[in-house]
């Protein structure tokens, strides 16, 4: 094999490699502050609409007190987050977010973008509620 | 002495080749079948497995394309390097299921076309399948390409001022226009009868890419250059609301630049910049069109929005033909086809009647020996197939009918190649 074909075979491996690190890079969160945000809904014009459950922060009812000086660091957030669900569940929790006792759990850190962790759908768990709805199925 | 020759008869030749393209359907749907298993059963699979499963593939894919280039299989090399584009979106996409991230599409394409560049390199023929997928991701200045312009410019500096105020659009859009221009004028009035451009897919494609960067900012500058924003709104053709507006004046940007295009090179047998142009415009309106089956816009305004780039097409078609510009031509033919099918809603009984279509066309270029338009049939009648896939409520049962089609398909071919073996000429030759 020649020279040039062994530095493409590297190029080649370079999405894995990349995305591998990405994978990684999200996998381990980490020293953080676990919060809960209260979410509220809204419909953007989106391809994917019904695979995801679209949201944003709702910071008039969030618990402040999470936060140091009990303030919400509001601009440290996203003004729009979505949760990958079962096209199923859609409507039930589209619903659920317009009622306004869904809660998005966030690994918080003093230097970087907050992270998902968790959606609660009134103080439960996104997977135990999923399997919940599965069994009553 | 007696001297055995194997003469393979052309007919039969032609026959494994019609075979050859039938088992890559099959395996197509196989591969398909298999995937809506997977997505049937996607919420029962563990997050590790998934990620993990989804590198090992990628990793298998890389080394089958590394095992092709080394070997020489020219034809396999493409359709391995087509799939591995699409298994690292699929990647990206994985990703942001997985971990909830709240990045826009635009960002994931941004991302693709800088990890996948090496397959330019690997596969470069590739090029007119990418076109519409670089457009798309590249159509909308990510937010942290605007960052870097601002850092660069600084905020309170007059050239800021120039080119983030209102008149930001505008300058990229004469930028954009004046570097395609500028390009076209430099080769016409240079010693080529050929636009080598054409057949240069890396600077084709970073040509794309800052076309597509801008295209968006190209119909608003001229919208809100000319004040005309409200005017056309007051105007019943233009009576939508402003997305509607901004996809139909940009519409309008690419017609009066492609026919000055068509203009500086009305007297040289040459093809230019123009087929990448109205390709850029096509993969705009299906833009639309896939968020019209989304069903995000509403479908009163469909009939504009679903005939125009039908009207496009076609003449993409033509210029293709006039030009014999085969590449083109294909490539406008297999999306007219999609254009067809996207004027019938996604139900199994518009399926099947198109599916049949393509296999009685398939059928009718096969007598003609016509490998082009056979090979259109086959591609045709795959997009269909994605289109409905996209749509299916049930896909454990369409799984199931996918990979049970797959398996019949390659049996049926194998027992015809059994039953008709490969003929040979013996020649005696005289000492």
């Amino acid at each position: 094999m020649s020279k040039s074909k062994y530095i493409l075979a590297g190029l080649l491996f370079l999405p894995v490699l990349v995305l591998g690190a990405l994978m990684l890079d999200y996998a381990f969160l980490g020293n953080y502050q676990e919060v809960r945000v209260v979410m509220a809904g809204y419909d953007p014009k989106d391809f994917f609409a019904g695979y995801y459950i679209n949201m944003r922060p709702d910071w008039k009812k969030t618990d402040c007190g999470q936060f140091a000086d009990n303030i919400c660091p509001q601009e440290r957030f996203s003004q729009n987050y979505r949760y990958y669900i079962n096209i199923k569940e859609s409507a039930p929790l589209t619903k659920a977010v317009n009622e306004g006792i869904i809660e998005m759990v966030f690994a918080y850190y003093p230097d970087k973008e907050p992270r998902t962790i968790d959606l609660l759908i009134d103080g439960v768990s996104y997977e135990e509620y999923a399997e919940f709805q599965a069994k009553q199925k | 002495m007696q001297e055995v020759e194997k003469k393979t008869n052309t007919a039969d030749s032609s026959q494994n080749y019609w075979f050859t393209v039938l088992l890559y359907f099959a395996s197509f749907l196989i591969g398909l079948g298999i995937i809506a298993e997977i997505a049937a059963n996607w919420q029962y699979i563990p997050k590790a497995l998934k990620l993990s499963g989804a590198l090992a593939a990628m990793a298998l894919n890389a080394g089958v394309l590394i095992w092709t280039i080394e070997r020489g299989k020219n034809v396999l090399k493409q359709v391995v390097a087509c799939v591995y584009a699409f298994l690292i979106m699929g990647v990206i996409g994985l990703i942001s299921q997985v971990f909830n991230l709240t990045g826009s599409i635009n960002n994931a394409c941004l991302l693709w076309a800088l990890i996948s560049w090496p397959l330019l390199w690997a596969a470069p023929r590739l090029l007119w399948l990418w076109l519409p997928l670089f457009l798309f991701g590249a159509h909308y200045m990510p937010p942290f390409l605007d960052e870097i312009m601002r850092e660069v410019l600084g905020e309170n500096s007059w050239s800021s001022m120039v080119v983030f105020g209102r008149s930001f659009d505008l300058w990229r859009c004469l930028v954009v226009l004046s570097v395609l221009l500028a390009y076209e004028a430099v080769a016409l009035f240079g010693d080529k009868k050929n636009c080598s451009s054409i057949r240069k897919p890396l600077w084709l494609y970073s040509a794309i890419l800052m076309l597509g960067l801008y295209s968006k900012s190209a119909a608003w500058a001229v919208a809100e250059w000319m004040g005309g924003r409200h005017f056309l709104q007051s105007m019943m053709v233009f009576n939508y609301s402003d997305f509607y507006v901004q996809r139909n004046i940009m519409f309008a940007v690419f017609i009066l630049v492609a026919m000055g295009i068509w203009w500086l090179n009305r007297k040289k047998e040459r093809v230019s910049f123009m087929p990448t142009f109205l390709v850029g415009a096509v993969a705009e309106y299906f833009v639309t069109c896939s968020l019209i089956f989304a069903g995000v816009l509403e479908r009163y305004n469909r009939g504009l929005e679903m005939y125009m780039p039908g009207l496009f097409l076609f003449i993409t078609f033509g210029y293709a033909y006039y030009h014999k510009f085969r590449s083109l031509l294909l490539l406008s033919a297999v999306l007219i086809i999609i254009w067809l099918f996207a004027l019938f809603d996604e139900d199994l009984f518009d399926l099947l009647p198109c599916l049949a279509i393509c296999a009685l066309t398939a059928f009718a270029a096969y007598k003609k020996h016509s490998r082009r338009w056979f090979n259109v049939s086959v591609v045709a009648a795959v997009i269909r197939i994605l289109i409905y896939y996209g749509s299916a409520a049930d896909l454990r049962f369409l799984g199931m009918y996918l990979i049970g089609f797959g398996i019949l398909i390659i049996v049926t071919i194998l027992l015809l190649v059994k039953y008709n073996p490969v003929k040979e000429e013996v020649k005696d030759v005289k000492e």
